[in-house]
């Protein structure tokens, strides 16, 4: 990777004790690129955002920004923009002292603070609530506050870490869109991270995921939602969650077995030398209607979530939940717990991951219609 | 089994109206959501149900009963918090036992049947496997399933849950919501369920009450809610993303109006009520019953792609620009495929439009004509 990208991480490790949090992570993001990192909560993304910004050092590995090592500089030094997970606003401040605080701490001149300040509020759509205290305000608006309060200082690349857990979910919708064209208009660098598994889609150029310590590759989010390469990303991206089980492979007969089905895949090389795989199955691609060539399984209904658009069906199985989605208007049910469906898989849905490696074993990079 | 009537109540805070004359019906049997965002007043609302904050004004009853004043003590009620709340060192089933031991002499079930109905409660919860385990070695998830059941052993005139899937794993989640399902719909228990989470309020509900400053805004089951809002703010809240609203440009035409939009290439004619102004109006349209063409299609409108990202179930999210300056969120059906280039058609239904007034308002409107509409081509939308 050459030196010039506007981030890179070489090798980066850290350990609390025995606990091993981040494994030689690496990877290096581009001039005003918006790379989302995603990971469950305790996969080390916290950690990691606090290394970049220099709030922890690594016990191994560089940090370079602009091309230039910053390992061992300063947090003040860095020029790196920071948004922590938690509001730690000054709640008897006014919405405009809490912005400017970084940047008063910076000895920046008056009057350049005062344009900042008002260019970031305008951004965030809370101008018109600069002179109220912070406990005045609500919730959503706190949340934009603490989001101008990381964004006023003018960097060339700003870490976000989960900036909208715990928040309603209308305002989350919104805050998401805002994020992003915020992003392009100011043009830099973002680093993300989220354990939500609809946000890397929403915002992100490129997408990565942590997982017990080690990063992915990036990828774009669309290949990383319709040709996950590695069981942690499946897992990592889309609401609902892919389904996931345990499978035997039969080599000699083509065939994938789990508890819920037998199906016959096409055995590219890597495949045949397995035995124990992981298989994972998006929930809209398991249908309701019979198909040429799908599998047919039988289930009893759980519980039908409705999202509006879209009804989640959860689904018992001898494999334990599992998760279809339709639309509302194709599945109706009069309460949905008591149902038995008739449900059909077809092979070329099923993606075929390796169990200790979680490489994905039976589909090529870039070959989605593979059969 | 009861219902709880809620007549005028009225709470303020300071200059904070919390609950601002609210009068409505939880039924007997029935599985009512309280829903809106943080602040709207659903927690106060809960708490004077409960006996934990009395109104300004206003009455409670539960089943004609005047209880505004009684403690919670005497309400009868049970409640489930975002925390399990249960007896740590019994096992799950003497954690559903020691409420109906503890009940007053004369309304005590006999041994054998309260041994059927605690076998019962445990089915339901699916907590069967684990009844004999102690509370303290089981999971969160779990634990918070007990506290349901402890909630509910009693049969409690009316049990009331505050968001108490907050903290526990996505299995247990369905599990516990599974549960209070049931209780509803097999056992009839009466029960109001406080949410911010639209789609735990609609997965659950038989009724959804969404609240709003203090005032109810909509009260219906879900799929009238969802479909059929009678404000704009109810259109909005639920669905993600929610509903769409259009300028409308009304004009008479004989008896009747004719509706134009960005989204139509041919006026809608519609029957209004008399008496509606005509200036303002708005078209509600939900994103998934717009239909996305790759090229041009008769009957539908061209439009701008700004932003276009996979969401939730598989779907495309596009976000159009449609004419010089409206902006419509459009939702394709699942699997469809990768959309190219930042130019779509777009088309919809006439059943799926809604009439909103400017203050927000449903207007009834009775469309008589769909001449000129693209049929619901690539998505689900109503044909």
């Amino acid at each position: 990777m050459s030196a010039s990208g506007s981030l890179e991480l070489r090798g980066i490790s850290k350990s609390f004790g025995q606990a091993r949090i981040l494994d030689s992570v690496s990877f290096s993001a581009r001039e005003s690129e918006l790379l989302v990192l995603c990971g469950p909560p305790a996969s080390g993304k916290s950690t990691l955002a606090r290394i970049i910004c220099g709030f922890e050092l690594p016990d191994a590995g560089q940090i370079f920004v602009h091309g230039k090592d910053i390992t061992e500089e300063s947090p003040g030094n860095r020029e790196i923009g920071y948004v922590p997970q938690s509001f730690a606003l000054f709640p008897h401040y006014s919405v405009r002292d809490n912005i400017a605080y970084p940047l008063r701490l910076q000895k920046v001149p008056g009057k350049k603070v005062e344009e900042q300040v008002a260019f970031i509020a305008d951004m965030l759509k809370i101008s018109s609530l600069m002179e109220k205290r912070v406990d005045q305000i609500s919730g959503g608006q706190k949340q934009r506050v603490a989001l101008a309060r990381g964004l006023v200082k003018s960097c060339s690349l700003y870490v976000l870490d989960d900036p909208l857990v715990g928040l309603d979910f209308k305002l989350r919708e919104q805050l998401v869109l805002d994020l992003r064209s915020l992003q392009k208009e100011l043009d830099v660098g973002f680093l993300y991270l989220t354990s939500d598994p609809l946000e890397p889609l929403m915002l992100a150029d490129g997408v990565a995921v942590l997982d017990n310590g080690l990063m992915s590759d990036v990828d774009t989010p669309v290949n990383a939602y319709l040709r996950p390469r590695t069981i942690a990303m499946a897992k990592a991206l889309g609401f609902p969650k892919m389904n996931v089980m345990d499978a035997t492979v039969d080599g000699a007969r083509n065939l994938v077995q789990s508890g819920l089905f037998t199906a016959r895949i096409r055995m590219p090389e890597p495949l045949l030398s397995q035995t124990q795989v992981k298989v994972a199955i998006r929930p809209e691609s398991i249908r309701l209607e019979a198909l040429d060539g799908a599998v047919e399984v039988e289930a009893d209904v759980r519980l039908v979530e409705d999202l509006g658009a879209d009804a989640v069906i959860h689904v018992e199985t001898p494999v334990g939940l599992v998760t279809v989605c339709h639309p509302s208007s194709a599945y109706k049910s009069n309460y949905g717990n008591r149902d038995h469906l008739r449900l059909w898989i077809h092979p070329r849905d099923i993606r075929v991951y390796a169990s200790e490696t979680g490489e994905v074993l039976n589909c090529l990079i870039g070959d989605l219609t593979d059969e | 089994m009861s219902d709880v009537k809620l007549q005028n109540l009225r709470k303020e805070y300071g200059p904070v109206v919390a609950c601002n004359s609210i009068s409505t019906t939880f039924e007997s049997a029935s599985l009512t959501c309280l829903l809106g965002p943080s602040g709207c007043g659903k927690t106060t609302l809960l708490r004077i149900i409960a006996g934990l904050e009395q109104p300004d004004s206003g009455r409670v009853l539960f089943d004609g009963e005047d209880v505004t004043r009684y403690s919670p003590s005497q309400r009868n009620i049970g409640m489930v918090f975002q925390y399990p709340v249960v007896y740590k060192g019994l096992t799950v089933r003497e954690n559903l036992e020691l409420p109906l031991r503890q009940m007053p002499r004369r309304e005590r079930l006999d041994p054998k049947a309260a041994r059927l109905w605690v076998d019962e409660l445990l089915s339901l919860l699916n907590l069967t496997s684990k009844a004999d385990a102690s509370v303290d070695n089981l999971d969160n998830g779990s634990r918070q399933t007990v506290a349901v059941g402890r909630a509910v052993v009693r049969k409690p005139k009316i049990v009331i849950f505050d968001e108490p899937v907050t903290n526990v794993d996505v299995d247990s989640k369905i599990h516990i919501q599974r549960g209070i399902k049931l209780l509803s719909k097999e056992i009839g228990q009466t029960i109001l369920y406080v949410t911010h989470d639209q789609r735990e309020a609609m997965t659950l509900a038989d009724r959804v009450i969404l609240l709003r400053d203090g005032d109810i805004v909509e009260s219906a089951d879900p799929g009238d809610a969802y479909h059929d809002p009678s404000s704009m703010y109810g259109g909005y809240f639920l669905g993600s993303p929610g509903m769409n609203f259009l300028e409308a440009d009304c004009r008479a035409n004989g008896e009747h109006t004719e509706v134009s939009c960005a989204l139509f290439d041919t006026p809608l004619k519609v029957r209004l009520d008399s008496g509606i102004a005509e200036k303002g109006l708005k078209i509600g349209i939900r994103a998934e019953e717009i239909a996305v063409y790759p090229s041009e299609t008769r009957g539908a409108v061209r439009a701008h792609v700004r932003f276009c990202t996979l969401t939730a179930g598989g779907r495309w999210f596009l976000d159009c620009r449609l004419g010089d300056r409206e902006n419509i969120r459009v939702l394709t059906s699942p699997n469809h495929p990768v959309p190219e280039g930042d130019a779509v058609w777009l088309g919809a239904g006439w059943k799926a439009v809604r009439l909103f007034s400017s203050d927000g308002n449903r207007v009834p409107c009775d469309a008589s004509s769909k001449a000129g509409f693209a049929p619901g081509g690539c998505n689900d939308a109503i044909g």
